[in-house]
């Protein structure tokens, strides 16, 4: 009898706890009758709940009436994009006419520039104004393009900025006797590095893809410059769109060179992961030494761990500056509202939600630090936003994604015909040959390291000769030529023979 | 059982099963085949052609395999000491063994890595560096399912233990008959029907499992192949493809595991009515017995020990040490008091319970037909039942959204707000959810219901038939509470993996008001810095929630479950 007695008083406190610590929801006037928004986000909930409060009470002062914002969440950023796609079909069909199509949802906010842009090329986004009739004061604080990345487009809007760099563990660089810490991707490389590295999978984001692409794109320069053209050559040459062959050479190697830059690193990567948190939870807790991660991410962490232990740089002229985009989705059941939240979002009230620090009389934020960066230019110097409001110094040069997107010229006939590419490629190399890789590259470091073994070096680093020998000139036509599904199996087959000869040349 | 019944039982069970399962499966796999509106074999010419798929479907069954074995090795003697021998504490020990089946997602790993990364609670004891989550990997993924799953096996071989009649063993003994050799030629015949039930379970959830590869790295194994297509950006027809290979495979695994091994069930006429006197032991004898519990539950409820105190340890203070170098209470109270959380509590429950009572209902009839008819096709019936454990749940999902999507945009559904309120996941989707749980938790209830069906004689049916009982009232008096033990096994394991369940829960739970737990946990988990601890409290919520759910159960349902634990 006690006993049961002893379970039932168990499970009674425990159902009972949730209700003794519920928080009462924040104080909303709004009532049923009033608007409601419908917006599907992989956003999470400290995201959401700022702006549908910052939101409800913008729209009350200005309009008159408060909103409910109803977030519609499931999962990540692939999956939103399947979902639109899959009810965008399914409502096609019932309708049969693409103009009078709806989802049931007004905006998507939210994932990478990307995502959007696919969006939009389904027919699942519009333009939230008609033509000539855009809000110019609103959209003039933010560039079209910067260093490469698109911010915004007639359907997408940027809202956020994020980088890509690098996170490193202070504990786990002195255990390993790294004397100085990665600032360059090309760091990255090194044998120490072997089995320690996070690396966020380019093969699942838009983003992560777009950063692995600024890695290359950083070495082809490298590469360019050594060759003697200097970058008024340089500007020249892109102009026209071509330049003498020494040039046209060097870009081919540089190309290369960029590709096994990213190949040592997926030699070195523990794993690749398309979780966008897990990379930073691993630095910091010293299961990995140093990983490839997005900004915030990092940041947070780095904080989290107490200043000292875990640091996040940006490699400069390595890294471009994306953004997290808002777009407005067809036949928007509530459009005029929706265009009020962009409206919103993109005013100088809404951008103070994502870099304000709770608690602070100034503070446009109730309860969590969104530690993200606006996306407008009068957010930093030289108008700086008031910096006592703020939880990073933006007005600091290595945060500042004005001049991290200054610092980095990209070059589009370089790698961006190559995106999908590059995509396949490093899922071939690095992730289908994974195993082997690791194996050849582990064999290597453990007789003497790159340096003494030139010729598995050579095996590791050599590039697929089927279906057609790869190269920067050819690598387009043959991903146009042929299926997807054939020259990803040969690439895999060249590159796991290429890691097994590899291999067996260190061994011999 | 008549002919013409369980015809009746065998169609409407599989129309039930080709609606819930088969349609969104199907709905989902033919974007593999059809491309354009053209059917293709492309794809799946291209699962074999690539050399690496192959060598990951190979890994697969190396891991189902020596996971299956690691976890009989396990399950069986503890199944066996704790039917056998009555020892001190036997009823907390014989409850403990069973709470690792009840690790929240997310967390789990969370609570994995503080205990075994390198700067990790077991190197800082110990003065390590050992990289124990890199290391090994194939062995790791192994080791990690086998301690992860061994209560599936344990309660089922615990439940058929509980079924067998002493009179036979008695027999033995009075025949010469003893100890190892009573063991192999009476005991585990007779318990066959368990210990098949519990492998069919455990091979096929480690051929299929993602978690625990992903946690360890380890990706050259099926289910990470079809995750990383799924989760590819831009479309794509061949993960669908390899999706059905895997599925072909799993079924064709199923079935001949099912030949091989299934066909030795041996029906007992006086089935548990009375259980054998088990052996007191105490003092140094009975602290023998209880030690393989202890070594089992410690090494398996290390994740849990590091959920439990990543909850209640100060964002980032648990580093280099074996303890947290700063307590507080302050992520329990976030996490229970998140606006989320007590409807969410209340949502999982309600999910949870639906798709049990579901589950038991469709599981019986399965069980009833593949056991006790005679229908030359009642095997392809078995094995459908099997097939939903090895299918990812993303596929389900999406299956589902495009079934919703499809009557959301019906004009009968859009005119009329309770079909809305049916039909469309976006204003409600708990039909939808608990058909996903119900499901996806389907295997649990069949196996169980299958394996005390064949301990079980018939005559004792046919005696009820003989008296003028309708099969109705056969089933209600005398069917179901011979197998009540085995059917609050599977129920049990149905109701708790309910509760945990994550890929339809993340895609069809779209707003607040509909998530279940586990999308909370996830919620919270997304917290960018704190995340992990909050979610770890509200994982450790969970986890005392279904730790007294289960004991709970054990105890109101005192005799039967005590069958079951041998703790009554």
């Amino acid at each position: 009898m006690i006993r049961h007695l002893a379970i039932l008083l168990a499970a009674g406190i425990i159902v009972a706890l949730p209700f003794i610590f519920r928080q009462a929801d924040q104080q909303t006037d709004w009532r049923p009758g009033d608007p409601v928004l419908t917006i599907i986000t992989p956003h999470s909930a400290a995201i959401r709940y700022e702006f549908a409060q910052a939101f409800s009470a913008w729209h009350k002062q200005k309009y008159g009436r408060p909103v409910k914002i109803d977030w519609l969440n499931i999962g990540g950023t692939t999956e939103i994009s399947r979902y639109l796609v899959s009810q965008f079909e399914a409502a096609l069909r019932a309708t049969g006419a693409t103009n009078a199509v709806s989802v049931g949802v007004d905006l998507f906010f939210g994932g990478g520039e990307y995502d959007h842009q696919q969006a939009f090329r389904h027919g699942l986004t519009v333009p939230p104004w008609p033509d000539g009739q855009e809000p110019r004061n609103l959209l003039a604080a933010i560039p079209k393009t910067m260093g490469g990345e698109t911010w915004r487009t007639s359907t997408l809007f940027g809202t956020a900025l994020s980088t890509f760099g690098i996170c490193y563990n202070r504990d786990r660089l002195r255990d390993l006797g790294v004397a100085a810490p990665p600032t360059q991707w090309i760091d990255l490389t090194a044998p120490v590095y072997f089995g320690q590295l996070g690396v966020a999978d380019p093969t699942k984001s838009g983003s992560i893809a777009k950063a692995f692409e600024m890695i290359v794109q950083q070495q082809i320069c490298e590469t360019v410059r050594a060759a003697g053209f200097t970058d008024e050559q340089i500007d020249e040459y892109e102009a026209c769109g071509h330049g003498p062959t020494a040039y046209e050479a060097a870009i081919a190697r540089g190309w290369e060179n960029g590709l096994h830059v990213v190949q040592l690193i997926g030699a070195n990567a523990r794993y690749f992961t398309d979780s966008a948190g897990k990379v930073p939870i691993d630095v910091g807790a010293g299961d990995a030494a140093a990983g490839l991660a997005i900004d915030f991410y990092a940041r947070f962490e780095a904080e989290v761990a107490g200043g000292h232990r875990m640091v996040y740089v940006t490699p400069r002229g390595g890294s471009s500056v994306s953004c997290d985009p808002i777009s407005l989705l067809r036949g928007a059941p509530h459009r005029q509202l929706a265009v009020r939240f962009i409206e919103f979002v993109l005013s100088a009230d809404g951008q103070r939600l994502w870099n304000d620090r709770p608690g602070l009389s100034c503070s446009r934020v109730k309860k969590y630090a969104l530690q993200r960066l606006p996306i407008r230019r009068d957010f930093y110097p030289p108008h700086p936003y008031p910096q006592s409001c703020s939880t990073d110094d933006l007005a600091d040069p290595a945060i500042d994604p004005y001049v991290l997107a200054a610092a980095f010229t990209y070059r589009p006939r370089w790698t961006a015909g190559h995106f999908n590419v590059h995509r396949d490629l490093i899922r071939a190399m690095c992730l289908d040959a994974g195993p082997e890789l690791h194996t050849a590259w582990a064999a290597i470091i453990a007789h003497g390291g790159p340096a003494r073994q030139p010729e598995p070096m050579a095996w590791l680093q050599r590039l697929p000769d089927r279906p057609e020998p790869l190269t920067w000139q050819s690598a387009r036509a043959i991903t146009k030529k042929y299926d997807r599904l054939d020259y990803l199996r040969d690439w895999t087959e060249c590159f796991r023979e290429n890691y097994r000869q590899a291999r067996e040349r260190v061994m011999r | 059982m008549k002919r013409s019944t369980a015809w009746i039982i065998f169609a409407v069970t599989l129309v039930v099963l080709g609606v819930l399962f088969g349609v969104p499966l199907v709905t989902v796999l033919s974007g593999g085949f059809f491309v354009n509106g053209r059917f293709t074999w492309r794809y799946l010419a291209g699962v074999f052609e690539n050399p690496i798929y192959a060598a990951g479907l190979l890994n697969s069954l190396k891991i189902a395999i020596g996971t299956t074995t690691l976890v009989t090795l396990m399950a069986l003697p503890l199944a066996w000491l704790g039917n056998r021998f009555s020892f001190p504490g036997q009823r907390w020990w014989s409850g403990l063994v069973l709470v690792p089946m009840i690790l929240p997602p997310f967390v789990g790993a969370i609570g994995l890595q503080q205990m075994l990364g390198r700067y990790g609670a077991l190197n800082s004891a110990f003065g390590l560096t050992v990289d124990w989550l890199s290391q090994g990997r194939y062995a790791a993924v192994i080791a990690l399912q086998a301690f992860g799953l061994y209560p599936i096996m344990y309660l089922n071989v615990a439940a058929a233990l509980a079924n067998v009649d002493p009179a036979m063993e008695e027999a033995a003994e009075n025949l010469g008959c003893r100890g190892w050799q009573k063991f192999r030629r009476i005991t585990l015949p007779l318990i066959m029907p368990g210990v098949f039930a519990g492998g069919t379970l455990v091979f096929i959830w480690s051929f299929t499992e993602l978690g625990t590869p992903l946690i360890l790295n380890y990706t050259r194994c099926a289910p990470v192949q079809v995750f990383d297509a799924l989760k590819e950006i831009g479309t794509n027809p061949f993960p669908y493809a390899l999706v059905f290979v895997m599925l072909l495979a799993s079924c064709l695994l199923y079935l001949g595991g099912r030949w091989v091994f299934g066909g030795q069930a041996y029906a007992m006429q006086s089935k548990a009515a009375t259980t054998a006197a088990a052996r007191k032991v105490s003092g140094l004898r009975g602290w023998l017995v209880v030690a393989p519990f202890v070594i089992v539950s410690f090494v398996a409820l290390l994740p849990h020990l590091g959920v439990v105190l990543t909850s209640f340890c100060v964002p980032g203070s648990w580093y280099q040490s074996v303890l947290p170098g700063s307590w507080t209470t302050g992520n329990l109270r976030e996490a229970l008091g998140n606006s989320m959380t007590v409807s969410s509590i209340g949502n999982s429950l309600l999910y949870s319970s639906l798709a049990m009572a579901v589950n038991a209902i469709l599981g019986l009839a399965i069980a009833w037909v593949v056991v006790r008819s005679e229908l030359r096709f009642r095997g392809v019936l078995d094995a459908v039942a099997m097939l939903p454990l090895a299918v990812p749940g993303l596929v389900l999902a999406f299956g589902y959204l495009a079934i919703s999507a499809y009557f959301a945009n019906q004009e009968w559904v859009k005119a009329h707000p309770v079909w809305q309120t049916v039909l469309d996941i976006r204003v409600n989707p708990t039909l939808f959810l608990v058909i996903a749980y119900a499901v996806r938790r389907l295997p649990y209830m069949v196996r169980s219901a299958v394996a005390g069906l064949q301990q079980t004689s018939v005559t004792l049916e046919e005696a009820s038939a003989n008296l003028g009982a309708s099969p109705m009232r056969t089933l209600r008096r005398i069917t179901v509470p011979l197998i009540t033990a085995n059917l609050i096994a599977g129920g049990l394991l149905a109701f708790a993996f309910s509760m945990l369940e994550v890929s339809d829960s993340l895609m069809l739970a779209q707003r607040a008001d509909f998530f279940p737990i586990t999308k909370t946990i996830y919620e919270l988990f997304q917290l960018i810095g704190t995340g992990k601890y909050i979610a770890a409290a509200l994982g450790v919520w969970a986890m005392a929630f279904l730790a007294v759910t289960i004991l709970g159960a054990s105890l109101m349902l005192g005799k039967k479950m005590g069958q079951l634990f041998r703790a009554g």
